[in-house]
């Protein structure tokens, strides 16, 4: 018994239009994701702020008209990047920074700016939703940024740490007094540790732009945007400009990237030569394979003898076949 | 068959299915670890939490706090934040019912308050009568608060037992609310108890009149009046003049009961001002005498009312640039004063009069500022009987638009370079400025003094269609505006065009190429086939025969043409091969060896894909010799 030796190109083919197919339409499930429709995702920020996702060290977006959002570095923060958003704030544009891990503090170094993300977890065991690990922000100081919020959610926070007089810094919100710093981990105020209020949210003029600082990556997840006056907030430090992701400080797992060529190639098919030729080769193939039917219909030789000979004897006409089928082999 | 139709798609399957498996275990089940880890958790997720009750004893003894302290006004902002802490929703209805009662004995006591404020206000000045309707109405919201207070005291137990809240401390908070509330009742009856004791005093009266009745400002002015008890002169009392409800002056009751008094009066520019007298009963007389206040005496009072004029002033300023105004204070008197201030954006300074009282002033606009309107003020100061004045006006700050002529072109080649041109200038002035062009996710900056070019290249990688050119101008100088400019430029993509192109053009030929060659070789086949026999069967036999050997076919039917015409023997449409060879062999004589070596392989040609060599030459052979025979 001899196997079909197209199968497994068939197989193989079928098996990446399947994947491709289903990288794109199953929702991703990584932190931050713009298209992950789960608590730890941006879907519902995307739908309010439809942003463009690019990477900064690769796209430069228009700093007079649009907001940069780097939001909860995943991988170390390169030089060139900061260099990039350096170059994007300095041009005009507006960068909003959010971080509670520290990580993005080497990007501060390099503007040289004096604030820094303290990195240990802040918790408030009086103003929060739900858990203490989910704090309410109450204390505004900025009419402009903070207009018509009454309060902020944030996620797991950290603090902000504001080292002497820094030029051009306001510093827009605090957590309450009941706030404390929880070095120990132990998820308790201990003896030593430092209690609040804490800034948690800074605005510094740089250049002709400005640079926004929050102290939590997660105010703008789906899992918290709804809490509070977050969509607010957003709206707010948007002011009018288009919003645009840095995603390349996220670190992508197999689905996404495997998710983005997907759409890449979409992205190239759905240009206007390709579009037209790719309409233009579907009819084509279409033609050729109703062709190839047509003729595969035909094709069955004693049939064809017998529609023409009907006086003919099938059996003969068929070991024929055999015979010949045999001394071909 | 089936067996090995079935074995293809259960081994097709698997090829789908194992990757497909292998894509989900690696998108859903592995765990890919980041070299820095994000920290959030799912709220709807969190187990919820109580306040710790050492906090929560804070958040409402707070307001207790301001309550007690007697600053009613700050209650509800205290109670705000206990509003704010976490309560879970099935504790929420206890606080919400404390907040409620909290807010209610706070606003019955602050109206009481201000009801016993303005009753001792009147009683102060013998007014009682007309103070003890207040004291009515003050009494109802201190009983109100009483009951509240009770309600209150019960909802603090239900709020103690819910959050484990000590009891010892709020219960403390609650005997002083109710040692407050009894201290207000008690200054509420001490009130009722001075109306009353006023009732029991000897009427008294005041009445007042002043000269002049117009007055410069800060000018001198005589106060006479009378202080009468029960018609009686009262002589050698104090009484207190009351310039405009705020400055006080004494003066001491003759034998007559009458008392005068010269008081400078302050320098208020207003055209009227109010004087009163008051009697305040001291010592003995407060058990004896009703306090009384006099009627109300007006007095014209003149001054001098600079005017400040604006003569000279731009319609619009320019940011980073000096303006000057010019302008003169209008007095009907020599003015005392050298100076004037003048504010402008965030900047004061004073500005020295001339003799005629005009000045002038150079002042600079700071070049950062957005455009817009903004106040420019003249401040002269009050001196005397001159009045201060002041002028406002505002001043439009706006930056000198920048008129462009830009060249760009409406299409390019991707892969090439385009270069885009132009000019700038302010009004007549040319300037230098930065130019920034954005193209194709690329930034261009140039710096330029009137005229630019940039020349942008055109990414290969760029599909056909159209992408947008924006231009910034941004000037050096404070004083003219920033440009914007944006074009679209259509990019063809030669190289995506060809390829696309290229691609259809061999898929269209591949495909039709075949059906045409498919059609000329079945045409050739019919023309062969119809040297002989009738069209249907010649058809069928081509067809059976390999493409390869259908010439032999071809050299089959020439000979049997020209076998037909040797003989005179057709070959009917019911004859084989092998019987037209055996009717026509013998009258084909020696030359039947040629025809039945040809038909030999005709034979081989129909039935047989493969023919060897020699059979081929020989039917070759044969033909020739039979076309010299015949």
């Amino acid at each position: 018994m001899k196997l079909n030796p197209k199968l497994p190109l068939i197989g193989v083919l079928t098996a990446i239009a399947i994947i491709a197919l289903a990288s794109t339409l199953l929702p991703p499930q990584e932190d931050f994701n713009p298209s992950n429709p789960y608590w730890n995702g941006l879907m519902e920020f995307t739908k309010i702020a439809s942003p463009s996702i690019i990477d900064a060290t690769t796209y430069k977006p228009d700093p007079k008209t649009t907001i940069l959002f780097v939001i909860g570095p995943s991988i170390n923060i390169t030089e060139s990047r900061v260099e990039a958003w350096r170059r994007y704030v300095e041009d005009g544009g507006i960068l909003v920074l959010m971080d509670e891990t520290g990580s993005i503090n080497h990007a501060l170094e390099i503007f040289n700016i004096k604030v820094r993300v303290n990195g240990h977890v802040m918790l408030d065991p009086v103003f929060y939703y739900n858990s203490w690990r989910i704090p309410k922000i109450t204390d505004f100081r900025d009419d402009k940024l903070m207009g018509g919020i009454r309060e902020i959610a944030m996620d797991i926070p950290s603090i902000l740490e504001v080292a002497g007089e820094v030029r051009g810094l306001r510093i827009l919100a605090y957590s309450s007094s009941f706030s404390f710093l929880d070095l120990d981990g132990n998820g308790e105020p201990s003896t030593g540790e430092p209690s609040g209020p804490f800034p948690v949210a800074v605005e510094v003029k740089y250049g002709g732009g400005s640079i926004l600082l929050f102290s939590d990556s997660s105010i703008f997840i789906n899992g918290v945007i709804g809490l509070g006056d977050n969509i607010q907030l957003l709206k707010n430090i948007m002011g009018g400009r288009v919003a645009v992701i840095d995603s390349g400080v996220w670190l992508k797992t197999p689905q996404s990237k495997l998710r983005e060529y997907v759409l890449t190639v979409y992205k190239v098919i759905s240009t206007t030569e390709i579009k037209y030729s790719l309409i233009l080769v579907t009819v084509i193939l279409i033609y050729m394979l109703t062709g190839r039917v047509g003729v595969a219909e035909v094709r069955d030789e004693v049939e064809e003898l017998m529609s023409k000979h009907p006086d003919w004897d099938r059996r003969t006409l068929e070991m024929l076949r055999e015979a010949r089928g045999r001394y071909e082999q | 068959m089936n067996l090995k139709r079935n074995l293809n798609i259960i081994i097709l399957i698997l090829i789908i299915i194992l990757p497909l498996i292998t894509f989900l275990m690696i998108s859903y089940f592995m765990y890919i670890p980041t070299p820095l880890k994000i920290i959030h958790v799912n709220p709807s997720t969190e187990a919820s939490r109580l306040p710790p009750p050492k906090h929560l004893v804070q958040l409402i003894l707070n307001p207790f706090a301001v309550m007690l302290g007697g600053n009613f006004s700050k209650v509800p902002l205290e109670l705000r934040a206990l509003e704010l802490a976490y309560i879970p929703s099935n504790l929420r209805y206890i606080i919400d019912r404390f907040i409620q009662l909290m807010n209610d004995v706070s606003n019955h006591l602050d109206s009481a308050d201000k009801l016993m404020d303005n009753a001792e206000e009147l009683i102060g000045v013998g007014r009682g009568v007309e103070a003890k309707p207040l004291l009515m109405e003050a009494s109802m919201e201190l009983a109100s608060a009483n009951l509240t207070c009770r309600e209150l005291r019960m909802a603090l137990g239900e709020l103690t037992r819910s959050f484990n809240i000590p009891y010892y401390d709020v219960y403390l908070k609650l005997n002083e609310l109710d040692n407050l509330i009894n201290n207000m009742y008690r200054r509420m009856m001490s009130l009722l108890d001075r109306i009353e004791g006023q009732g029991k005093l000897i009427e008294t009266s005041i009445s007042i009149d002043a000269e002049p009745k117009t007055s410069w400002t800060g000018g001198r002015i005589t106060v006479r009046g009378i202080l009468y008890a029960s018609s009686e002169p009262l002589p050698n009392r104090n009484v207190t003049v009351i310039v405009e409800g705020l400055k006080t002056f004494k003066a001491i009751t003759c034998g007559d009961g009458s008392f005068e008094t010269k008081i400078d009066l302050p320098y208020i520019y207003k055209p009227t001002i109010t004087i009163q007298a008051k009697y305040t009963p001291m010592g003995i007389d407060s058990e004896k005498y009703k306090p009384s206040i006099s009627n109300k005496v007006e007095i014209n009072l003149m001054y001098i009312e600079p005017k400040i004029k604006i003569i000279q002033i731009p319609e619009t300023v320019l940011p980073g640039k000096t303006f000057e105004i010019k302008g003169n204070i209008i007095s009907a008197e020599q003015i005392p004063y050298g100076e004037i201030k003048v504010s402008w954006i965030n900047q004061a300074f004073n500005v020295k009069l001339g003799d005629d009282g005009f000045f002038e002033a150079t002042l600079y606009t700071p070049g950062e500022i957005p455009d817009g309107r903004y106040f420019l003020t003249v401040e002269a100061p009050a001196s005397s009987v001159f009045a201060p004045a002041k002028e406002a006006l505002s001043v439009m700050v706006k930056r000198m638009p920048i008129s462009l002529s830009i060249d760009i072109p409406s299409s390019t080649l991707a892969g090439l370079s385009t270069t885009i041109s132009g000019s700038f200038k302010a009004g007549e002035e040319y300037f230098n400025a930065t130019v920034k062009a954005y193209f194709a996710g690329n930034e261009y900056t140039v710096e330029s003094s009137g005229s630019f070019t940039i020349t942008l290249s055109i990414p290969i990688t760029i599909p056909s269609g159209y992408q947008t050119v924006k231009l910034y101008i941004t000037p050096r100088n404070p004083w003219i505006s920033e440009a914007t400019y944006e074009k679209n430029i259509l990019v063809v993509n030669p190289l995506t065009i060809i390829a696309s192109i290229a691609i259809t053009v061999i898929l269209t030929i591949k495909t039709f190429r075949g059906r045409l060659i498919t059609t000329k070789q079945t045409m050739e086949a019919e023309r062969i086939v119809e040297y002989g026999r009738g069209g249907e069967v010649r058809r069928v036999e081509v067809e059976f025969t390999p493409k390869e050997y259908r010439w032999l076919i071809d050299l089959y039917w020439e000979a049997v043409e020209i076998v037909s015409k040797m003989t005179g023997i057709a070959m009917e449409p019911h004859m084989t091969m092998r019987e037209y060879l055996s009717a026509t062999a013998s009258k084909l004589g020696k030359l039947s060896w040629c025809f039945e070596t040809l038909t030999s392989a005709a034979e081989r040609a129909l039935y047989s894909t493969k023919i060897p060599e020699p059979i081929i030459s020989k039917a070759k052979d044969a033909l020739e010799d039979l076309r010299r025979g015949a």
